[in-house]
Parts: structure tokens; sequence; C-alpha cells
């Protein structure tokens, strides 16, 4: 039984009836028969019978059609090929095929028009191109993009600059909104913002809003608009917004760097490395007398004086090899042609690649303080020639005072010797006043040299042994006068940093009053000792004499001040004052107390080495 | 007279005639006897040692046992007096005592460093006074020997 041709009426109505193309082929390719589907192609369906189906393929798809043929002939079924076939119009339809061979030697073979279908698929992946670009392009944007969507101003979209920015990642972000990341009040500033811009269906421009970050305040721009639907209705909010904290930080920078340039009281003058002036602060304006609107663009050189233009030239060098000048001291002329003295330190000013690109100065105007040092000088000079004089004069001091003095007591002691049998006792007396007053004028003037050699000396400090200063002292006085009782007590190892010389006057006249103020006591006793409070050591001197009374207390220690009568104990009152000096020599303190017969404890501290 | 030889002169320099009476009276008192010969200013000194001036006359080999030396003295000054003998060969080992009334730590420095063999302070206390210059001419005119007058070293 052969397979006819549609040629039955039952066939034939079923092969008409498919909405595919229905084709029966030869073995070799050509249409026998064609359903009359054909017709969308612009063709009649027996204008193809005995055409090869190739005469219609797309040139580029026949060599792989008629390969299909072949392999349909030799009975491989053919299942969803997809080619290229030409219409009556010249156009071409994407044509999806089934076909097989059958037995009776023909080919039976459905196509479905798939343009359509073709269409939309090559339209999609259009669209997700279009659509990965887009991505691209948000996701690589150094600035944060979002998306919200209208009604709940919830986030749909999110870049990975606003990760960054937020510290929060995208997944976390989806479908909340500002008040659940953000302190309430940034949160209804933003949303505020983003009503508004879609409530204007127009761009919204933020120049400055913070906004709490993982990473501390933030300062952003941000720019807002809303996305619209075809209908005009708002459907997104996209926002972007840049991060310029950094950027303000810079600025206000810049700014305050502006102001100390203006305001300045050194002259600031910027010029360019060929020497025009680029720029000229207020300072610079008092100091020589030209404003900024003259100066700039104007050479440098007009401020330097004629002898000085090779400098110009030195600083330019200088600063195009990167090498800065320390302030030096030189000269400039003003407007009115006077010249100024000045400290000027220059620096080359960089590009961004670190070339110079022109010269900074600072010129600072000394004239008044050179005028002071002079004057410091001329004062110093003056202080040190009065101290000379000060040295001729305690010079003289000791040598001609002491010599009238000295004939005062010989011839006083010639007369007792020589004449003394011609004197009655009141004469002895009286000349016996004259000798003593002339001794005691001797050891003031002794007294009052060792003051101001402690007053002028230079201190020069070295580890003193006081325990053995001490003791070297009591050993003395004992010599002095060896038949008197006196216990003395030192406490060993004190030592301290101090100048010998200063610090042995000091012990000689602390010790010296012990030993002369305990001189009515049966027994005296005489301590050297150490206490200390709060880390610092004070050292005292200590007796039981015939002490003080603590009201007096702070005359002691001034020169000619005395709390005893000469006749009860000798001395001169600069003792104490001499002590004084010491101590304050050496950064220390000096202080007393006692009680009248009851004793006096010195104390005194010695400051540390400077 | 303790013991001292009246060949042996002690030269005194000194400007003020006061204390030039009080010195001898305190050799005087000290029963040093030998002769006091006084130079007024330091000129006066050096002519006297070098036999010059109004000492032309006199043999310069004849030196004297001792010098008191004063330190402020008109026109060469008790330090240039020293500064001049030390130099000379003839009196550079002349025992010289600067007797004195300062004590400024300058004038004691340079005084050693020019050479002086003693350096005392003029007491003000006569009878201190008095008993310095006994020691002083006990000390160097009966204790201590000298280089015969003449004999260089």
């Amino acid at each position: 039984m052969s397979i006819p041709l549609a040629t039955d009426t039952l066939f034939r109505s079923f092969f008409e009836l498919a909405p595919d193309l229905m084709c029966i082929m030869s073995a070799d390719g050509r249409f026998e028969q064609v359903s009359h589907a054909v017709e969308a192609m612009g063709y009649q369906a027996d204008d193809l019978v005995s055409l090869p189906l190739l005469e219609l393929v797309h040139p580029d798809d026949r060599a792989e059609t008629g390969a299909g043929l072949a392999e349909v002939a030799r009975g491989t079924p053919l299942v969803g090929y997809e080619n290229r076939c030409r219409c009556k119009d010249g156009s071409h339809r994407w044509l999806s095929w089934n076909a097989r061979f059958v037995p009776t030697g023909r080919i039976f073979a459905v196509a479905r028009d798939v343009t359509e279908a073709k269409r939309a698929e090559a339209s999609l992946q259009a669209l997700q191109e279009a659509n990965q670009f887009l991505d691209a392009i948000v996701e690589n944007i150094p600035n944060m993009v979002f998306v919200k969507d209208a009604d709940r101003l919830a986030f749909v979209r999110f870049n990975r600059a606003g990760e960054a920015l937020l510290g929060v990642p995208r997944a976390e972000l989806f479908g909340k909104n500002d008040y659940d990341f953000f302190p309430a009040e940034e949160a209804a500033f933003f949303q505020t913002k983003d009503r508004e811009t879609l409530n204007a269906g127009q761009l919204v421009e933020i120049p400055e809003e913070p906004i709490q970050t993982a990473r501390g305040m933030r300062l952003l721009r941000t720019k807002k608009v809303p996305i619209l639907d075809r209908a005009g209705t708002p459907r997104y909010l996209l926002g972007i917004s840049e991060d310029i904290t950094e950027y303000k930080v810079g600025e206000e920078a810049r700014a305050r760097l502006a102001s100390i340039v203006t305001h300045s009281t050194d002259a600031i003058i910027g010029r360019t490395l060929e020497g025009k002036i680029t720029s000229w602060n207020r300072s610079a304006e008092r100091m020589f007398g030209y404003g900024a609107e003259e100066m700039l663009g104007q050479p440098v050189s007009v401020l330097f004086p004629e002898r000085l233009a090779q400098e110009e030239q030195l600083i330019t060098d200088k600063c195009r090899r990167g090498e800065r000048m320390e302030p030096y001291e030189t000269v400039r002329r003003c407007r009115d042609g006077r010249e100024i003295e000045v400290s000027v330190a220059t620096s080359p000013v960089l590009d961004s690649s670190g070339r110079t690109i022109g010269v900074s100065k600072i010129v600072r105007d000394i004239t008044e303080l050179k005028r002071t040092q002079r004057q410091l000088v001329r004062a110093k000079e003056a202080t040190e020639a009065a101290n000379r004089e000060l040295d001729a004069f305690s010079h003289s001091v000791a040598h001609d005072l002491r010599a009238p003095l000295r004939s005062i007591d010989g011839f006083s002691h010639a007369v007792l010797e020589d004449y003394g049998h011609l004197l009655d006792a009141q004469g002895h007396k009286y000349l016996g006043f004259v000798r003593e007053a002339a001794q005691t004028m001797a050891q003031l003037i002794d007294d009052m040299l060792i003051l101001s050699r402690v007053t002028r000396s230079e201190l020069q400090r070295e580890t003193i042994d006081l325990s053995e200063l001490a003791r070297n002292t009591l050993e003395r006085l004992r010599q002095g006068e060896f038949e008197r009782q006196v216990d003395t007590v030192i406490e060993e190892g004190l030592v301290a940093d101090g100048d010998a010389r200063l610090l042995t006057i000091a012990f000689n006249n602390l010790l010296g009053n012990a030993w002369k103020f305990t001189s009515k006591r049966a027994r005296a006793l005489i301590e050297f000792g150490s206490t200390s409070s709060a880390g610092a050591v004070s050292y005292f001197v200590r007796d039981n004499g015939a002490g003080f009374d603590m009201d007096y207390a702070d005359k002691l220690f001034r020169v000619f001040e005395r709390l005893h009568t000469v006749s009860e104990f000798e001395g001169t009152g600069v003792g104490l004052a001499t002590v004084q000096r010491v101590i304050a020599r050496h950064g220390g303190r000096v202080w007393a107390e006692g009680r009248v017969d009851a004793g006096a404890t010195f104390y005194f501290t010695l400051g540390d080495r400077e | 007279m303790v013991g001292t030889e009246n060949e042996k002169v002690i030269l005194l320099v000194e400007d003020n005639p006061m204390d030039e009476e009080l010195t001898l009276r305190a050799l005087k008192r000290s029963k040093i006897l030998n002769p006091v010969v006084v130079a007024r200013d330091g000129v006066a000194a050096l002519d006297y040692l070098f036999a010059r001036g109004l000492h032309a006359g006199r043999s310069n080999a004849d030196l004297p046992q001792l010098v008191l030396l004063d330190l402020k003295l008109p026109k060469l000054d008790g330090l240039e007096v020293l500064k001049e003998v030390r130099h000379n060969e003839l009196t550079k080992l002349l025992p010289v005592v600067i007797l004195t009334s300062s004590i400024e730590e300058d004038d004691v420095a340079r005084g050693y460093s020019l050479g002086a063999n003693s350096y005392v302070r003029k007491p003000v206390d006569f009878e201190h006074f008095s008993e310095a210059v006994r020691q002083l001419g006990l000390y160097w005119l009966v204790l201590n020997y000298s280089l015969p007058p003449g004999r260089r070293a």
C-alpha cells in the first residue's frame, strides 16, 4: 500500500486545517504538495509545486538545510530545525521544521512560523543586555545610588558605593525604609525630601545632608529624581549621593588657611619662578605700602634694594631645587623708598606632581625687634659696666675703708699703750669704744662683701657632702673656742648638688649662729639633719640656744635686721640675709622656727639642678 | 732683740703713712729691730731693689731679706712690682709677702700666680695686726733660711 498525496478529501481537509505550513516533498527536497498556510508568506500553494525547498531558504542557511534534508532522506527525523525562508515579497521568515521520511519515498514536513517568537526572544535578550549594562553602571558608579518605591519609600535598589558608605549590605536594606537605619530626625528629613521630589515630579538637589553611618557622621550632596510610569505617575524615587565629607573638611581647611594667610601679621607673598607676584596678603600691604590689586602680576624685584638684586635669583634657584630657606635676616624696600629690616623664610610651591611652580615667602618686619635687640645689647653692656664698677667699688671698699679703720683702731691702741697712764678709767673706756666700733665696722664691711659676692658669683653645682661640710664647719668653730661644751649631732650621708663656695658661706653663717646663740648654755647642743615631706628633702640646723620670737620670724632674713642686741650677741645682721641669698641662688627656700630661750631651727631646701 | 741680724733689711712698700707707722710700731713691739726701708710707691720700690733713680748709688747685690708689699700703690701697683721682681734674675727669688687690706679672690689668685711667697691680710684690730707682723718677722727673718744675698739659683 502506498501513501498517497493528500488527494482524498478527508486527508486533504485535515492537511489544510493545520495553522502551520504542511508540505510533502520528494526525497530530493522538491515540493509536491503545500498547504494553503503558505499564503501567509505571500505564495499560492501551487506556485511552489516542483520547486526545491532550498530555493526558498536563506542563502546563509541553505547548506545546512540541504544537509538536514539529506539526513531526513536517510531516515533520521528532523525536529525543531530552524531556518529562514524567503517570502514572496523577498522578506524572510523564521520557520521551525519537523520532517520525516515516509516509505513512499517522500518527505513529510511541517513548518511553523517562529519569526515573532524569535523577535521577542531577541528583544528580550537585548533588554536583558541593556539591563545588565545599566546594572553595571549603577553598580560601579562611585556615588551611592538608591531606588525607593514611591509608596512606602522602601529600598528596592542599592549599589556598592552605597553599601560602602552606609556600611550596610543591600540585602538588609531591601524592603526597609530610612527609619529602620537612621536616627528619626535624619530619616524624617530624608523622607521629606523624597516626598518633595515625588510631588514636584522633578529633580531635587540637597547640597548638604548629614548622615549617620557605620563610619560615623558623613556629609552627602544628594540628587533625587522621580521615576514615572507611562501615565506620568511617580513609581520610584532615584537618589544619587556624593560623599562630600572629605571635600568639606578640605574646603574648611582651605578656608582656615586662607584666613590665616589673610590675617597673619607676617607678610605672605607668593610668586612665580619668573618673579611675578601671585599672592599678596594684608600684612604685605601694610608692610610695604602696596595694595594687592597693584602688586598681583608685578615683578617682586621692586621690593629688593638694588644691591640685593642677586638675592632674588638665589631664592629662585633654591626653590627650583625644591629647597626651603630657614628664616634669615635681610632688608627690603617699601613703596616710600624706606628700607626695613626683615626676616624672610622661603619655600617652593609644588604642583601635585611635585614640580616647583613658584615660591612662597613669609616676611616678618623685624625693624622694631632689631631696635629692641640693640637696646638690650646696650643695656646689657651698661649692666656689665655697672657690674664692673660695682666690682671695682667692692674692691676699693675692701681696701680703702679698712685702712682708716685700722688707723683708728691702731692709734687708739697706741694711745692706750703709750699714754694710758695719762687717762682715767673713763678715757680708757671711751678709747675702748672707739676700737670696738672700728672692729664692728670692719666686720660689717667683710659681711657686706660676702653678701655681694654671693649675689654676683656664678653658680657652679657639684655634688657636695653636706654632712662633711657641717662637720668641718663645727670643727673650725670649736677650734676658735675650744673651752666651750658643745654637743654636736650630724646626720651622716647627706649629699646634695650645690655650689661649694656658696654653701660653705651659708654653713658658716647657720652653724656660726647656732654656735653664737648657744654661748650662754652650759651644755650646748647643735644638730644638722634632714627631714622629708612629699618626697622633698629639707635640711635643718637646730640649736638649744637663745631662740627667737616667732612674731619676728619674717625679719630674720633681712639685711641689718637683728632680733638681739649687740650686747647680748654680737653680729652685723648680714649673715642670715647672706644665707637666704645662697639658698635662693640654689632655687631653694629657707625658713626658721624658734621660741624665746628654747632654741631655733633653720630649715632649707636646695633646688634641683636646672 | 730676738736673734735677728741688723744687716737684714726689710723693704716695706706702703703708701699710707699711718699704716707705715702702725707696721713699724708692730715690728718694734715684736722686738724686730732690723732696718726698715720704706718705699711709698711701686716705682720707688723697684728703684731701691734695682739700685737706680734715688738709689742709684746702692749696690744692687745688697738685697733686702724680706719685702712687705702692699697692693694698692701709686704709679705702679703691688702686683706690677711683684711681676718686675719675679722677672728679674737678681730678685726673682726674693721673699715677697703681700700685706694688704684686700682679700678679693682675684688679688689673691694673681698674687700667688705672680709668685708671692705669702699673702697676708692686714687685720683691723691692731693686736691681731701686731701679731701677724710678729709672726711674719719671726718666720721670714729667723726661721726661714733664704739664699745668701747675691747668690743666684
